[in-house]
């Protein structure tokens, strides 16, 4: 197209060739700037304004608790925020709950995958019990899982019975086993997620590896060993990053289940912020610790982009 | 010195899917030391008899030995035999080095003592300064190599081959050829490699078994599976080839008279190369190769005289296709040697010596 219209005829100029902003309009750049304009403006007015707005608003003091105080411009907040034991305590959990539900999802996915990979009969219905959980609502899912957890009824602590060593425990409210107990409900929630990556990574390997493994003695560990490992591994870098975001977004279960309690036991840095901003209705702090989730959860991005473009250069050569 | 126990043995062996025979009661005897290829089209079991050597594949019934012990029931891990895959099977997060010693390692060999055999399989395969790369930044040719020296890191009985060279272009597939006949010849190891590629299997093999349908058609040297092809399709499939159908007039002591359409052939019996000898009046096939034709009329007696109209020439540098059309629309095959001063349309006589054909009883 471009080359239609920067030819010349012999004694003049073809139909198009005008102006430098004409020409950069209907060419190169300017015309994807063009096609990509009411895109743009979308995505700015959904979550460029709202996150222009929390990003005032972090410096302002809009607390209904203390209205007087509200127009007070600084960096009052993000003060507060760097001494405030509670927001870096939210964090470490954050942390522990990210942690425990990126290697109970990749433990529980690879399994799963690694069980259902050469399966040759019910195999669609084998797989599709494995992705049920990640069609269930994360609302109903803190519910079920609320219900088994229960500690007169539940039935966890039914089927733990018959073990001598196990007393019946309220696994919620237990400031022990709280944590835990989330981690496993999100893990049954989101490790599908995990499994269709597995799955993939795993059809993806050629079956002569294995079978050239199998003429050299392997056994079937040393194979898991040598060669599906190392396989997955660009797969495993994009699986644990994009977990890591996710188990750090989480909010649902944990709100529905505990709240963040008992005595904040399970309060993460988003239960921390609903919880700032709509208990202590402080909304400028939680628009603060907003702020800061957003720069962790970047930096994961940030992270996960780089382990995407190395697994792209590393696909199908060495990792 | 021939060794008295053959490096391999296949006695009966049967292969189906199925309603589909895949191996069909082969029997095949492989001495110590030799290049033998199986050669076939696809899907005429060939691959599938290599797997189940190298316990890949199961068959249904029949009797495997290596160095004369039975392997038939035995792991793929437990037997002697180590296998070149077509696409080389290269772990590619594994240096070349690790790619070598990896079956060394697994046997539990020492960590210094698989350094060694690395270094020495690199050198055999003369590519010393590779160890610490990775397949991908190789290329095809030294892919190949590589596979070739982590089979035979192990030092295995017999090496297997399944079409390591179908992936490799026209020139590299000649050098390796060389490369493979030579580092066999260094080695002194059994290979049994499958191939469809007939110029791949008589360029290489000491010996070339043709299979088709499962079963082998002839077991021979490579010169004699071309000039003295047993059966109609090897004839086909081994070579470009002229079939003429002919029927046995007349046996006279060493000698056959052959009715040819119009024509009368005196060829020597001994040029029957099929397993049956025909009777008189039955159906035989007549092959005459390209360049066993030569062109203009022949004074020799008992030379087979053919004309025809030059149709169509192909220049290929060392030599000439010629297309003739016989007087009866028969389209014949002819290579001859440049340069060719004859025009196309252009009347055109060849002839044959009558011991340079082959007979094979029926059509």
């Amino acid at each position: 197209m471009s080359g239609f219209n920067n030819k010349k005829g012999k004694g003049g100029r073809l139909a198009g060739d005008g102006s430098s902003l004409s020409n950069f309009l209907t060419e190169g750049r300017g015309f994807l700037l063009i096609m990509l304009l009411p895109a743009l403006l979308v995505l700015g007015f959904v979550i460029g304004l709202p996150m222009l707005k929390a990003l005032i608003l972090s410096f302002d003091t809009i607390n209904f608790r203390r209205p007087a105080a509200a127009g007070t411009f600084g960096w009052h907040n993000y003060e507060k925020l760097v001494f405030d034991a509670q927001v870096w305590n939210a964090v470490w959990r954050s942390a522990l709950y990210m942690g425990g539900t990126v290697i109970g999802s990749i433990v529980l996915a690879l399994s799963a995958a690694l069980l259902t990979r050469r399966i040759v009969r019910f195999r669609a219905l084998a797989r599709l019990t494995f992705l049920i959980p990640w069609t269930v609502p994360a609302v109903v899912t803190a519910l079920v899982w609320g219900v088994m957890y229960e500690g007169n009824f539940g039935v966890i602590n039914r089927l733990l019975d018959p073990l001598p060593f196990l007393d019946r425990t309220d696994w919620l409210i237990d400031r022990d086993t709280a944590l835990p107990a989330l981690i496993l409900a999100q893990v049954w929630n989101e490790f599908p997620v995990a499994y269709i990556f597995f799955l993939a990574g795993l059809h993806s390997i050629p079956d002569e590896l294995y079978e050239a493994a199998r003429i050299d003695r392997a056994s079937a560990f040393n194979q898991f060993r040598y060669i599906t490992l190392p396989q997955l591994s660009s797969v495993t870098a994009v699986i644990v990053v994009l977990l890591m975001i996710m188990g750090f977004k989480s909010f649902p279960i944990i709100f529905i289940l505990t709240g963040g309690g008992p005595a904040g036991a399970t309060e993460t840095m988003t239960v921390l912020t609903y919880n700032t901003a709509f208990r202590k209705l402080d909304f400028s702090y939680a628009a603060t610790l907003g702020i800061l989730a957003v720069l962790i959860s970047l930096a994961m991005v940030l992270v996960y982009l780089r382990v995407m473009k190395r697994a792209e250069r590393g696909a199908g050569g060495a990792v | 010195m021939t060794d008295p126990v053959p490096a391999i043995e296949l006695k009966n062996i049967c292969k189906a899917y199925g309603a589909l025979r895949v191996i069909d009661d082969v029997s095949l005897t492989i001495e110590r030391g030799v290049f033998i290829t199986l050669l076939g089209p696809s899907g005429c079991g060939k691959s599938t008899l290599l797997r189940s050597i190298v316990g890949l594949a199961e068959p249904d019934s029949g009797t495997i030995l290596v160095d004369g012990k039975d392997i038939t029931n035995a792991a793929a891990h437990n037997r002697p035999v180590k296998m070149v895959f077509q696409d080389y099977a290269l772990f590619p997060h594994m240096t070349v080095a690790q790619n070598i010693g990896f079956g060394c390692e697994m046997q539990g060999m020492e960590k210094s003592a698989i350094a060694r055999r690395s270094t020495e399989l690199l050198e055999l395969i003369r590519l010393p300064d590779i160890a610490n790369r990775y397949p991908d930044a190789l290329s095809g040719g030294q892919r190949q190599r590589v596979a070739l020296a982590r089979a035979l890191a192990p030092d295995p009985a017999a090496l297997l081959l399944d079409e390591p060279l179908g992936a490799l272009d026209l020139k590299l597939r000649q050098d390796m050829q060389r490369e493979l006949k030579a580092i066999q010849r260094r080695t002194g190891k059994t290979f049994v490699f499958v191939t469809h590629d007939q110029q791949e299997a008589m360029s290489m093999s000491d010996l070339v078994a043709v299979m088709n349908k499962g079963k082998i058609e002839q077991l021979d040297s490579p010169e004699n599976i071309y000039a003295n092809p047993a059966t109609l399709f090897i004839a086909d499939f081994v070579g470009a080839t002229n079939l003429f159908e002919a029927t046995v007039e007349a046996k006279d002591g060493d000698h056959l008279t052959l009715s040819v359409g119009d024509a009368h052939w005196r060829v020597p019996a001994a040029r029957v190369t099929s397993h049956r000898k025909p009777d008189v009046g039955e159906a035989v096939s007549v092959v005459i190769r390209p360049e066993a034709f030569d062109i203009g009329a022949s004074r020799r007696k008992g030379d087979i005289q053919l004309s025809g109209r030059l149709t169509d020439q192909t220049y290929l540098g060392d030599r000439v296709h010629l297309n003739v059309e016989t007087a009866d629309e028969k389209s014949l095959l002819v290579d001859a040697r440049p340069p060719i001063s004859i025009g196309e349309g252009a009347e055109i006589r060849l002839h044959c010596r009558a011991d340079n054909l082959a007979i094979i009883a029926g059509r």
